[in-house]
C-alpha cells in the first residue's frame, strides 16, 4: 500500500561536475548507437511518401 | 498549516519525453500525452524520436517541439554530429524528462540520451557511468522486470506511462485541472489536416458502401478468404487492402475491393483509416493508430505459442469496443465475429455471439478461439484499458495464468498507486474450478515461504545497515567489523538462495524474486549503509507484494469452502408456493 514516492519522483540530477565527466564517453556511444541503428534501419513502417501508380484495383 | 488551506501552486512545466523506439511506441506516447495535456494543459510538450518514426509527430499541434535523432552516414564525423544535437537540445532546461522507449533494439540509445540530457527531475531508464542501464523510477523498474521477462500482467504499456507521468505531475505539479474532468482522448481529428494525395482508386470509391480495412501482412495469406466471404455476403461493404508493402494476393477485380498495400503515405494513411469503419489487423503499428484515431480494430493475434497466455493484452488496441480473436488466423472466425459487429446496431445485444456462430453453422470454431472486448475500466476499478471474454456467457474457466496475470497486474497498482480493489469482489468476479483451487493451494505453502524469507531478508538488512551506520569511516574498519559485516552479507545471499529455490518449485511466483533482482540492480547508495537500506525497502516491498497475493490466494480459497444453508432457507422456499409471491430474503 505505499505510494512510493521517493522511487516514483525520480532523482534530481543537477550536478554539472558529475554530468562533464561522461559526457564525452557517452557522446561517443550515442554517436555509435545511432550509427549502428542507421545501417540496421529497414524500411520504416508507414513514413516517407511512394510514389503512387495507377494500379486499378487487385 | 499553509499546505492545507492553499491549494498546491501549479506552474507551466516543460517536459522532454524521450521515445527513440518504433512507431508503434510513438503512437502509445501519443495516446499517453493526449490524456497528460487533457489534465495539465498548462505543460509545455517536447519530443525526441528517430527520424524514420518521427513522421506522425510533425501533425500533431499542441507537442511545442519535435526533435529528431541526427542522421550519421559515417562514423567520422558521428560523434561531432551527435555532440552538436545534444547541445542544441539541451538549451532550454526541461524541468521533466521522460524516457518512455520500449524496445531493445533502441533502449540503450535512448538510455544514453537520457543521461546527457539535463533536467531537473528524470524517469525512466538511464545508463549509469559503467554503461549498464538503470532506472530512475519505479515504475520503469516494472516495466524491465516483468513486462521485458515475460511475466504477463493486467496493465496496458499505454497505461503504465500514462500513469507513470501522471503520478510525477501530481507529486511536482499539484492535482490536475479540475475543469478537465472526463473525456475521451482519441478520436478521428487527432492528427491535424494536412493535405495528402488520395490515390485516385479510393478517392473515386463508391460512397454508399460500409468500408473495412485489412492490414494484408500481419494478417497472412488468408485474408483473401476474409475478404472473399464479406464481398459474398454483404453487397453494402467494401474492403481496402492496407500494408506497408505491396501485396499481391490474387483477388478478383471488384471496385468493392481497393488494394492501396505499399501506395501510401503517414496522412494519406489516416485519411483512408478514417474513412473505414473497421480494420483487421494482426499485430503492428497500425494498431496503435487505429486505436488512437478511434477507429475500431479487430485484433487477430496468434495462440501459437502459448494457448493460455494473455501477454497480447499489454500492446492490443487501446480503447472501447475492440475485439480481439485469439487463435490461429481462420478467416470464417474472423467473418463471423466481425459480422456480427456489423448488425450490432440491429440486435442490439439480444443475440449472443455464440448463437450468431451458430446460426452460421460455426459453433465448432468458435470453441477453437477465444473472442475479447475491449473496455475502459472506470477510475474506482483501477482504470485503463480491460479484456472481457464475449464469446461464453459466464466468464471463463479461469487457470492459474489468468488468476496470476489478474493478481500481478492488482500487486503493481498496489506497490506504485496505493490504490487497492476490494479483493473479494475481485476474487468473486475471477470464478473458479477444482484446479484452480488446487493450484491457489499448493502456491500458498510456496508464498508463506517467501514471506518467512523476505521477512528474515528485511531483519538482516537492517541490521547490517545499524552495524554499517555506526562505523566511523564506511571504507576503513577493524578486522572484526568487517567481520560482522560479511557475515551479513553471507545471509542476505543465502536468503537470496533460498528464494530461488522457491521459485524453482514454483516458477508462477517468479515475478516476486524479478522485481527483487530489479530493485538490487538499482541500488543507488554509495557506502553500505546506504545500499543496506535500500535493501531493507527492497525486501519490504516483496513482502508487500507476498502478502496481496496471500490474501487473493486465501479469498479465493474462502470462496471455495461449502457453506452451512441457513436454517430458516428452507421455510421461505416452501411458503412461496400457493401465492407464487416472490420469495424475500
Amino acid at each position: 500500500m505505499v505510494a512510493d514516492i521517493q522511487l516514483l519522483q525520480g532523482k534530481i540530477i543537477d550536478d554539472p561536475e558529475m554530468r562533464m565527466k561522461n559526457v564525452s564517453r557517452l557522446i561517443e556511444e550515442l554517436a555509435l548507437e545511432i550509427l549502428s541503428e542507421d545501417e540496421l534501419a529497414v524500411a520504416a513502417t508507414v513514413t516517407e511518401p511512394r510514389p503512387l501508380g495507377n494500379r486499378g484495383t487487385a | 498549516m499553509s499546505a492545507l488551506t492553499h491549494p498546491t501552486p501549479r506552474r507551466e512545466l516543460s517536459i522532454l519525453i524521450v521515445q527513440m523506439g518504433g512507431i508503434e511506441e510513438v503512437f502509445r506516447s501519443l495516446m499517453a500525452l493526449k490524456a497528460v495535456k487533457h489534465l495539465y494543459p498548462e505543460v509545455q510538450l517536447h519530443f525526441i524520436a528517430r527520424k524514420e518514426a518521427s513522421a506522425p509527430l510533425k501533425r500533431v499541434d499542441w507537442l511545442a517541439s519535435v526533435i529528431e535523432t541526427p542522421a550519421c552516414s559515417s562514423d567520422e564525423d558521428s560523434v561531432a554530429k551527435v555532440a552538436l544535437w545534444i547541445d542544441q537540445i539541451i538549451h532550454p532546461h526541461y524541468d521533466l524528462l521522460v524516457n518512455w522507449t520500449f524496445s531493445d533494439r533502441f533502449a540503450r540509445m535512448a538510455a544514453i540520451a537520457t543521461s546527457l540530457i539535463p533536467a531537473l527531475v528524470k524517469l525512466g531508464d538511464y545508463a549509469r557511468e559503467d554503461l549498464t542501464i538503470a532506472s530512475f523510477d519505479a515504475w520503469s523498474m516494472y516495466r524491465r522486470s516483468w513486462l521485458k521477462n515475460g511475466i504477463s500482467q493486467d496493465i496496458h504499456h499505454t497505461d503504465i506511462i500514462t500513469t507513470q507521468l501522471l503520478t510525477a505531475l501530481q507529486i511536482h505539479a499539484g492535482d490536475p485541472n479540475p475543469d478537465s474532468g472526463y473525456s475521451a482522448v482519441t478520436s478521428r481529428y487527432f492528427f491535424k489536416n494536412a493535405p495528402a494525395e488520395i490515390p485516385g482508386e479510393w478517392a473515386n470509391r463508391a460512397k454508399n458502401l460500409k468500408w473495412s480495412a485489412i492490414h494484408a501482412a500481419s494478417v497472412g495469406e488468408r485474408g483473401q478468404e476474409w475478404i472473399e466471404t464479406v464481398l459474398r455476403r454483404h453487397p453494402d461493404a467494401g474492403v481496402v487492402i492496407l500494408g506497408e508493402h505491396e501485396c499481391d494476393w490474387e483477388i478478383e477485380v471488384n471496385p468493392r475491393v481497393i488494394n492501396l498495400s505499399g501506395a501510401l503515405h503517414f496522412d494519406s494513411l489516416i485519411l483512408v483509416l478514417s474513412q473505414c469503419s473497421w480494420l483487421l489487423s494482426g499485430p503492428n503499428a497500425i494498431v496503435d493508430l487505429a486505436s488512437l484515431i478511434n477507429l475500431r480494430v479487430l485484433y487477430a493475434v496468434s495462440a501459437a505459442e502459448h494457448p493460455d497466455s494473455l501477454g497480447w493484452t499489454e500492446s492490443g488496441p487501446y480503447g472501447n469496443g475492440h475485439l480481439v480473436v485469439v487463435s490461429e488466423f481462420k478467416p470464417e472466425i474472423a467473418y463471423a465475429v466481425w459480422s456480427y459487429v456489423q448488425s450490432e446496431w440491429f440486435h442490439k445485444g439480444s443475440l449472443s455471439l455464440a448463437d450468431h456462430f451458430e446460426n452460421l453453422s460455426l459453433s465448432s470454431a468458435l470453441a477453437e478461439a477465444r473472442i475479447y472486448r475491449s473496455r475502459i475500466r472506470p477510475a474506482q476499478e483501477g482504470g485503463g484499458v480491460c479484456f472481457e471474454r464475449s464469446d461464453v456467457k459466464t466468464s471463463e474457466s479461469p487457470t492459474l495464468e489468468s488468476w496470476m496475470y489478474r493478481v500481478r497486474g492488482q500487486l503493481a497498482r498496489a506497490w506504485f498507486c496505493g490504490w487497492l480493489p476490494g479483493v473479494e469482489a475481485e476474487v468473486a468476479k475471477m470464478g473458479m474450478n477444482p484446479s484452480l483451487i488446487k493450484r491457489v493451494r499448493e502456491i500458498t505453502e510456496s508464498l508463506s515461504v517467501l514471506d518467512r524469507l523476505s521477512l528474515e531478508g528485511s531483519a538482516v538488512a537492517k541490521e547490517l545497515h545499524a552495524t554499517a551506520a555506526a562505523l566511523k569511516n564506511q571504507r576503513l574498519m577493524s578486522v572484526e567489523d568487517r567481520a560482522v559485516i560479511e557475515e551479513y552479507g553471507k545471509k542476505l545471499l543465502e536468503i537470496e538462495t533460498l528464494m530461488d529455490r522457491v521459485i524453482q518449485v514454483e516458477p508462477e511466483l517468479r515475478a516476486l524474486t524479478e522485481w527483487y533482482r530489479q530493485l538490487m540492480h538499482n541500488l543507488n547508495g554509495e557506502t553500505i549503509s546506504q545500499m543496506a537500506k535500500e535493501t531493507v525497502h527492497a525486501f519490504e516491498l516483496v513482502n508487500e507484494g507476498v502478502e496481496l497475493m496471500s490474501l487473493y490466494a486465501r479469498k479465493t480459497l474462502e470462496l471455495a469452502k461449502p457453506k452451512a444453508v441457513q436454517p430458516d432457507a428452507g421455510a421461505h422456499l416452501t411458503a412461496i408456493g400457493p401465492e407464487g409471491s416472490p420469495p424475500r430474503y
